[in-house]
């Protein structure tokens, strides 16, 4: 009977250390986020001149970044999102005119612990223009991107391709977003 | 799931079976020692004995050399003579908790294939997380980390064991999840088997296995062919398999064995693409030898093993992709009975991986730094008590790149009463990245990145009896350090981050003896977390079996059925797939004819019976309804 309950002890303290592992979900956890204007990146069979006006990832600004520019590192949750962003054509000076909505093509991890520079490029953006190889924005981060930064007064989704950039006298535009 | 609807007669079979059980269970006391032969692998020219229901519930009786994991073995005739198209798909079928991504005809390599394993939420498609073992020794390409899913003929496979949460202690790099041990075939008799199998079917799918057994006097003999050419269930899809194997084995003395053996694989297929963008010449070529030189000395109580080993391949894509690799190694393992209760295990293990690749149409090479570790493990067994086991062990690694790296382990099982115990067993593994991960620019590399390393537990319960087979486990993987992609080409990454904890559980059970009629069921259920990507949080497998024994021959029926759930294309539950499941159905007539020593085995098997449209990669449909048949002879 003796050596049954220790027996069982030993298991059950086995049992005891497995079960008693802490789970790895810390809700406080942070990472550490740059972005970066890659759009002239050299690699790239196409290097639109996209000045970045506004930009955001979970629930941070990142701000205005000149082409080849990396932005400050910011703390942020950890997660899964669009880095959402205004992008003016060749307008370092972002006019609302040549200016857009755009998004990253690719929905962006980060996770607890990472520091990571995301960089928007020719192959990681989607814009409302006419489809010129960049694939079109969906209307939730379009959306978005309206609620965020109203004052560039940007048509609503379903007009998107009557905003100033798209239909203005800057066609060269569709070749980049 | 096939359950037949029971009449009212049947319930009270069942009613009075449950209670039989019962009393075994709780009044009785009686061995199960006579289910210690229950499952062992029948002769080939026994006909009353051609159940093919051979896969035991371990968690009563395993049979791996940590008697505290949980394991599954599964005989080498049960994957020879399942209806499921590859050997890891096979082992899927009997073990739910090992997820195989099936593919059509072939899994294939790089772009487009398939036969990406996972265990317990680690794995990958390709594969480096779990590791397959063939005769003790490691399997994996030298490059990429993976196995090839479609190198492992079941001609020559004596049994399966799958080990589940992984045993770097034992198995060093690469069980970081699981590992999938593979034991070859060998006559043990004077005199000799032949055996051929040959079949046809949908999508002009030829099939030949030959496979030559012997053992005369001092001298084993082991040899297979065994080849595969189809047309694929798609346009793309076919290809050519062909796995050829030879060993000899020469016995010095009763004691004193060398072996000599090597396997050698070709595989031409294609990807075929997305259905909704097929491709038509995105073809890949494999050519790979598996060659093991193993010398073993077995004094009364011990056995010590000296093997040198090389796994060595070229893989040629459409795109100008060439690759030469390498795994190659040592391996230095002494067991020894130290006391009745205590058994003690020793090793020593080299491995060595590297190559070269180039890119034959832009002529350049893209250069590769070998990676070359030692290691020193060892394992006791210690049972203070009769009904109690406990297992420790450690491996020390030193690597060329990444310094000392500690793996351990502990474990228990306790008998509990006649045929019920329980076990648990905590261990920490490791997988060394890649040499792609390290060096090729697919689509990016980090020379700077660590090895991956898990702690993985769990602890079950297990009941064998003559009727019963049962076991529940609850498990916990906690990995950290996971390497992992970020971002897309030019500006991609790939980093160690991230620590991940996956809880699951689960169980299998066995209704056998029942008259003719066998029942396996196999589930598992496991939360993933975010990583979702082709790691389905459910999985269900199921085999009816009816077997009837006459006089000088047998008749097997079988349905087996996958069901998979909580699917999906990535991870943070994105791109969620439809469940995947079908039902397979299998015809096995075995009639032995005594005075020629000739078995005659015709076999069909009907796959996917509902013709259900499922997937288990996006875009890749599988087979609808088809059909295989084919002829076994045995001499």
């Amino acid at each position: 009977m003796r050596s049954s309950i220790l027996n069982l002890l030993v298991l059950t303290s086995l049992v005891s250390t497995i079960a008693c592992g802490s789970n790895d979900d810390d809700k406080s956890a942070t990472a550490t986020v740059s972005i970066k204007n890659d759009f002239n990146n050299a690699e790239m069979a196409y290097q639109p001149p996209w000045t970045i006006c506004e930009s955001y990832y979970l629930g941070q600004q990142f701000g205005k970044l000149g082409l080849g520019d990396t932005s400050d590192a910011k703390k942020v949750a950890p997660g899964l999102d669009n880095v959402l962003l205004v992008a003016a054509w060749d307008d370092a000076s972002c006019s609302p005119e040549n200016s857009l909505p755009l998004a990253s093509k690719n929905e962006e991890e980060i996770v607890s612990g990472q520091t990571r520079t995301i960089a928007l490029n020719m192959a990681n953006h989607q814009g409302p223009c006419p489809p010129q190889g960049v694939a079109p924005i969906p209307e939730a981060q379009y959306t978005r991107i309206l609620a965020l930064w109203p004052s560039y007064n940007f048509k609503p989704y379903a007009e998107r391709t009557e905003n100033t950039e798209c239909t203005g006298d800057t066609t060269d535009a569709d070749a980049g977003n | 799931m096939v359950m037949a609807s029971p009449r009212g007669h049947d319930w009270a079979v069942a009613a009075a079976t449950l209670l039989a059980l019962t009393q075994q269970l709780f009044l009785t006391r009686r061995a199960a020692a006579a289910e210690e032969t229950a499952d062992t692998v029948p002769t080939r020219t026994g006909p009353k004995a051609t159940s093919s229901v051979e896969v035991v519930v371990t968690g009563a009786r395993p049979l791996t050399r940590d008697t505290t994991a949980d394991t599954t073995r599964v005989s080498g005739r049960t994957l020879q003579e399942s209806p499921r198209g590859s050997t890891l798909d096979a082992l899927s079928q009997e073990s739910a908790d090992l997820y195989v991504s099936a593919g059509g005809v072939l899994h294939g390599v790089s772009d487009g294939s398939t036969g990406g394993v996972h265990m317990r939420g680690l794995g990958g498609s390709p594969n480096s997380q779990v590791l397959v073992v063939e005769d003790g020794i490691p399997d994996f390409q030298g490059i990429f980390g993976h196995p090839i899913p479609d190198a492992y003929a079941p001609a020559l496979i004596d049994q399966a064991l799958v080990i589940k949460g992984g045993d770097s202690v034992l198995y060093g790099t690469n069980a970081l999840g699981g590992v999938i041990a593979l034991s070859s075939r060998w006559r043990t008799s004077n005199g000799y088997e032949l055996i051929n199998d040959v079949g046809y079917g949908s999508y002009a799918t030829l099939k030949e296995s030959a496979t030559w057994l012997s053992h005369w006097s001092k001298t084993d003999l082991s040899a297979s062919l065994q080849t595969l050419s189809s047309d694929g269930h798609r346009p793309g899809a076919g290809g050519n398999l062909a796995v050829g194997l030879v060993g000899v084995r020469y016995h010095f003395t009763p004691t004193v064995s060398l072996t000599i053996r090597d396997k050698y694989t070709h595989l031409h297929g294609a990807n075929p693409g997305p259905a909704s963008h097929p491709y038509l010449d995105h073809w890949y070529n494999v050519s790979r030898h598996n060659a093991l030189l193993q010398f073993a000395w077995t004094p009364r109580g011990s056995r010590l093993t000296l093997s040198e080993f090389a796994n060595v391949g070229e893989h040629r894509l459409y795109d100008g992709f060439l690759s030469t690799d390498h795994t190659t190694g040592t391996l230095l393992d002494f067991e020894t009975r130290l006391h009745e209760s205590t058994i003690l295990i020793l090793g020593a293990a080299s491995n060595q991986v590297g190559g070269r690749v180039e890119d034959r149409i832009a002529g350049t090479e893209t250069p590769v730094s070998p990676i070359c570790d030692v290691a020193a493990y060892n394992q006791l067994t210690v049972k203070p008590q009769a009904p109690l086991t406990l297992t420790a062990g450690t491996r020390e690694l030193y690597s060329s790149k990444y310094g000392s790296v500690l793996l351990y382990k502990a474990g228990a099982r306790l008998e509990l009463l006649s045929g019920l115990s329980a076990h648990a067993r905590i261990t920490r593994n490791f997988r060394q990245p890649t040499l792609r991960e390290l060096y090729l620019p697919f689509p990016t590399a980090n020379p700077n990145l660590r090895p991956e390393t898990s702690v993985n537990s769990d602890a079950g319960i297990g009941y064998v009896s003559k009727y019963l087979n049962a076991e529940a486990t609850v498990f916990r993987t906690a990995a950290t350090d996971l390497i992992r992609y970020y971002g897309v080409w030019p500006s991609a990454e790939v980093v160690n981050i991230d620590h991940i904890v996956i809880n699951g559980v689960q169980g299998q059970l066995m209704l056998k003896h029942l008259g003719p009629v066998t029942l396996r069921i196999s589930a598992n259920k496991q939360d993933v977390g975010r990583y979702t990507r082709q790691n389905p949080n459910a999985k269900v497998n199921t085999t009816l079996e009816w077997n009837q024994d006459f006089d000088l021959s047998s008749l097997t029926a079988a349905l087996s059925s996958e069901w998979v759930h909580g699917l999906y294309m990535a991870d943070y539950h994105r791109q969620p797939m439809d469940d995947v499941f079908f039902i397979d159905a299998t015809l096995r007539y075995r009639h032995f004819i005594p005075e020629r020593q000739l078995t005659l085995e015709p076999y069909l098997y009907l796959r996917n019976l509902l013709d259900h449209r499922y997937a288990y990669v996006a875009d890749y449909p599988m087979p609808g309804f088809n059909a295989f048949a084919g002829l076994k002879i045995e001499i």
